[in-house]
């Protein structure tokens, strides 16, 4: 029998392996009443881990999954809008490339600060219907996944 | 040895049916899985709402890698390892408390836990209302402690995963995993007794 208390690793393997502990830990636990107590609430402990609520969600994240990927799907076929966009470009870019001495004959006259600021505003414009678009993609993202 | 072949077995299948491509077998490997990943979930990150986005996140990067998965371990551990890994990346970029190896539990707090011990034990074992008391202060110590030791207590004793699987999951060695879970368990007992000492008060 060991005659010395037990440490707290050897308390835990008794209380949930007791065929892994050393020969002579039982016999001391069941004669010394210190050991024997931290085995008690070592197993108190566990016990009630073990009963503890499972947690869940309150929504079926299995339907909402499904959709999002339908969702993801679907938004894969638009590949032909991505498409019309780049060909569009394209057009936009030759038919600009095509009649470069009419157009910046527009601006002659204007200036160059002028032309800058038009630019800038666009260009701020752009960036904030981008991230309005994205911000109202995300958002029915999440109304679609969790409906 | 059967179960655990048969659990192969019905892997493939289902995987292999996704991957041909019926989504819907996908919804039978979430509700296989849905109890495992919400546990991690929950354990890892602290609010609700994000807990919702996590979840979805979670199984649809397992659906897109899913032709990736070459059965070298359980599904349900894949998908578990992919939770905790994607739990990790928002902790990461929230910049909240990583999971960290707690510090050695308090060896000087011994002797006064020895006489809280004593005194618990006095007053559980023939009191059934101390007991639910118990598993109040218990629910609110779990939480209280580091994300990734109440994800392992969580794993091992209420999923009944082994050190090994938890290893596989975390990506941290088998004896890594029972090193930290004895700690945890240390540190639980600790907090568990001092809680309920302040509270006896």
């Amino acid at each position: 029998m060991t005659n010395e208390h037990l440490s707290d690793e050897q308390i835990q393997t008794f209380v949930l392996d007791r065929s892994t502990c050393e020969p002579g830990i039982g016999e001391h636990v069941q004669q010394c009443d210190l050991c024997q107590m931290k085995v008690e609430t070592y197993q108190l402990m566990i016990t009630a881990i073990e009963e503890q609520p499972i947690p869940a969600f309150d929504f079926d994240i299995s339907e909402a999954v499904l959709a999002n990927i339908e969702w993801q799907k679907r938004n894969g076929r638009n590949w032909w809008l991505f498409i019309l966009i780049a060909a569009g470009l394209s057009v936009s870019g030759v038919a600009v490339y095509l009649f470069r001495e009419d157009i910046a004959g527009m601006f002659q006259g204007i200036s160059t600060f002028l032309i800058y600021l038009i630019a800038f505003t666009g260009l701020l414009i752009l960036i904030a219907v981008m991230i309005d678009m994205l911000k109202s993609y995300k958002s029915k993202l999440k109304i679609i996944a969790t409906s | 040895m059967n179960n655990v072949t048969d659990q192969l077995q019905e892997d493939k299948h289902l995987v292999h049916k996704v991957l041909s491509g019926d989504p819907r077998s996908f919804g039978v490997i979430i509700k296989n899985t849905e109890r495992l990943v919400t546990q991690i979930v929950f354990k890892l990150i602290p609010n609700q709402e994000d807990r919702k986005d996590m979840v979805q996140e979670i199984y649809l990067k397992a659906y897109k890698k899913l032709p990736d998965f070459g059965f070298q371990s359980k599904l349900s551990t894949w998908i578990a390892q992919i939770s905790y890994n994607t739990c990790l990346d928002y902790l990461r970029k929230k910049k909240l408390v990583l999971p960290e190896p707690l510090h050695e539990p308090d060896t000087n707090a011994d002797d006064k836990l020895d006489a809280l011990n004593l005194q618990l034990n006095r007053v559980t074992t023939d009191d059934n209302m101390l007991r639910k008391d118990l598993a109040g202060i218990l629910q609110t110590e779990i939480n209280r402690l580091p994300p990734l030791y109440k994800t392992m207590i969580t794993l091992y004793h209420n999923e009944e995963l082994s050190y090994f699987e938890i290893g596989q999951i975390t990506g941290l060695p088998e004896g890594t995993v029972k090193s930290y879970l004895f700690r945890a368990r240390k540190a639980l007992q600790q907090n568990l007794l001092l809680t309920y000492k302040k509270e006896d008060l």
